[in-house]
């Protein structure tokens, strides 16, 4: 089997205070609807001054969904597992409070192997690193210990808000 | 760059035209907030707060001669850009609540433009977090005898929690209404009181879920949640009891679901079942322990799929089953296995 040039993969970087503990409990990601995340394949987390070491692979997306549990009851139980994971997710979304028309991101689990894993690289500067999204190739955090040595990397704030 | 004579111009036509538009906008709030109070009212959610303001003429002259940093004017035509001559504001008490509300107000009018001004935008920084709605009335409402003579006018609606309410007007008032903007420490502070009401606002979503939880007979207060007369509602009962009211979205699915599997009766799920019967609890504990909010309808699901393993899918289809669905199934059943005691399994 060939393996992917994941080094070269772009990953989209996201703010993600409550998004970390909830992508390690769900494996997937919720934000509102629409948010782009231009040609990035893998998706990593940045909160509490670091940014975590789990990237994860971007499975599948429903860029807009009303939160609710009659959207997430219809694909939670159905038959096909990609729908499956978008319904639990949206289920596990509602019971944390999360609500409106949003975007879901099914992505690799914690523990499956197509989710690579880094070291931690901590935040040493005054303000947040992000406090929505950047893009960074991923052989870049994997070679990186701070987010200074990867200072020229793409803030994608002003471009890529969605709605 | 605007002159004084070019704003002194702005101030009267703008003042003239307004005190012939406002009664408009008066009387628009005031058939407005009787028909959102009404469609409130008829969807059984009265625990939400309705109130609403027309633009002071004095607000409203300011905010059009508002200038930008290269001097001209922030508004070209402050008639038409200026939306918030009317605004109408929805407080509801958690935010559980607050997507049931916005679809009801978005069926009620033509939405121009929809912001979720909510944690996703900034989401390592606490803050203002609330759901704008530019509207219009739809055309039915403007057929309306009420409604004649009221133009076409487009107002804004706010949505949000009583808490996100709390810190967006004490936090307005510092930053706006005194005579110094507040500085970087008094802003931090006003940060970490967001934090700490977005807090306060989850643990009573959990006392609330919880206390749902500890008294499962209480008859349900909520529209959309119903247990004790839906078809499904007595088996899952009695496979799961104790788990509380179940919403009836998950009801009706896990009734289409026995219905693919040509389960059409309380003895016919039972019997498919089989030993799996006996170990609901077991099975619901170890679900829950990674997914607590699965709900009974759920949880019968779950176990319909230990029990009929890799036939689920095919008799759910009625076709060849993919491969990546069949390996889906087998890493979800595996797993679940792994976690119940071995003699449950």
């Amino acid at each position: 089997m060939t393996r992917e040039p994941v080094d070269d993969a772009e990953v989209c970087v996201v703010a993600a205070s409550s998004a970390w503990p909830f992508y390690q409990a769900t494996g997937s990601y919720i934000c509102q609807a629409n948010r782009r995340f231009r040609d990035a394949t893998r998706l990593g987390f940045y909160s509490a001054r670091t940014i975590h070491p789990l990237v994860a692979r971007i499975e599948h997306t429903v860029p807009q969904i009303d939160l609710d549990d009659e959207h997430a009851a219809a694909l939670a139980l159905s038959a096909d597992p990609v729908e499956r994971r978008v319904g639990k997710a949206m289920a596990a979304g509602l019971h944390e409070g999360m609500s409106g028309t949003v975007q879901v991101v099914v992505l690799s689990a914690p523990r499956d192997p197509a989710t690579e894993t880094i070291g931690a690289i901590r935040h040493e500067g005054r303000s947040a690193w992000t406090v929505f999204q950047r893009y960074v190739p991923l052989g870049r955090l994997r070679a990186a210990e701070l987010t200074s040595d990867l200072a020229d990397t793409d803030a994608g704030e002003a471009d890529d808000g969605g709605h | 760059m605007v002159t004084d004579q070019q704003i002194a111009d702005r101030r009267a036509e703008v003042a003239a035209w307004y005190a012939d538009a406002r009664h408009r906008y008066l009387r628009t709030e005031s058939l407005v907030t009787r028909m959102v109070r009404r469609a409130l009212r008829d969807a059984g959610n009265e625990s939400v707060k309705v109130e609403s303001r027309v633009k002071s003429p004095e607000s409203l002259v300011a905010k059009a001669v508002r200038l930008r940093d290269d001097g001209t004017f922030k508004y070209a035509d402050p008639r038409a850009e200026i939306t918030d001559l009317l605004g109408v504001r929805a407080l509801v008490p958690l935010r559980t609540e607050l997507a049931a509300m916005t679809r009801l107000l978005e069926d009620l009018f033509v939405v121009v433009e929809k912001s979720d001004l909510r944690e996703g935008t900034a989401e390592d920084v606490p803050g203002y977090q609330s759901t704008h709605l530019l509207v219009r009335l739809r055309p039915d409402t403007l057929a309306d005898l009420d409604f004649h003579g009221l133009g076409d006018p487009v107002f804004e609606i706010q949505a949000r929690t009583i808490l996100q309410h709390a810190w967006a007007s004490l936090q307005h008032d510092l930053m706006y209404k005194t005579e110094r903007p507040p500085g970087p420490a008094i802003r931090r502070r006003l940060i970490a009181l967001a934090g700490l009401l977005e807090l306060a606002e989850r643990e009573f979503i959990l006392v609330r879920h919880d206390h749902g939880e500890a008294y499962p007979d209480e008859p349900p207060d909520d529209a959309g949640t119903d247990g004790a007369e839906h078809p499904a509602a007595a088996l899952v009962t009695q496979l799961f009891p104790g788990s509380g009211s179940t919403h009836r979205a998950w009801l009706d699915e896990v009734e289409s679901v026995l219905g693919q599997l040509g389960l059409a009766d309380e003895d016919a799920v039972r019997s498919e079942l089989g030993d799996w019967a006996g170990r609901a609890e077991a099975v619901a504990a170890a679900v829950r322990a990674t997914e607590p909010w699965a709900s009974p309808p759920y949880l019968l699901d779950v176990l319909l799929r230990l029990a009929l393993d890799e036939d689920y899918l095919a008799r759910r289809t009625g076709a060849a089953v993919s491969e990546p669905a069949l390996s889906a199934h087998r890493a979800e059943r595996d797993d679940l296995l792994a976690r119940l005691d071995p003699e449950d399994r």
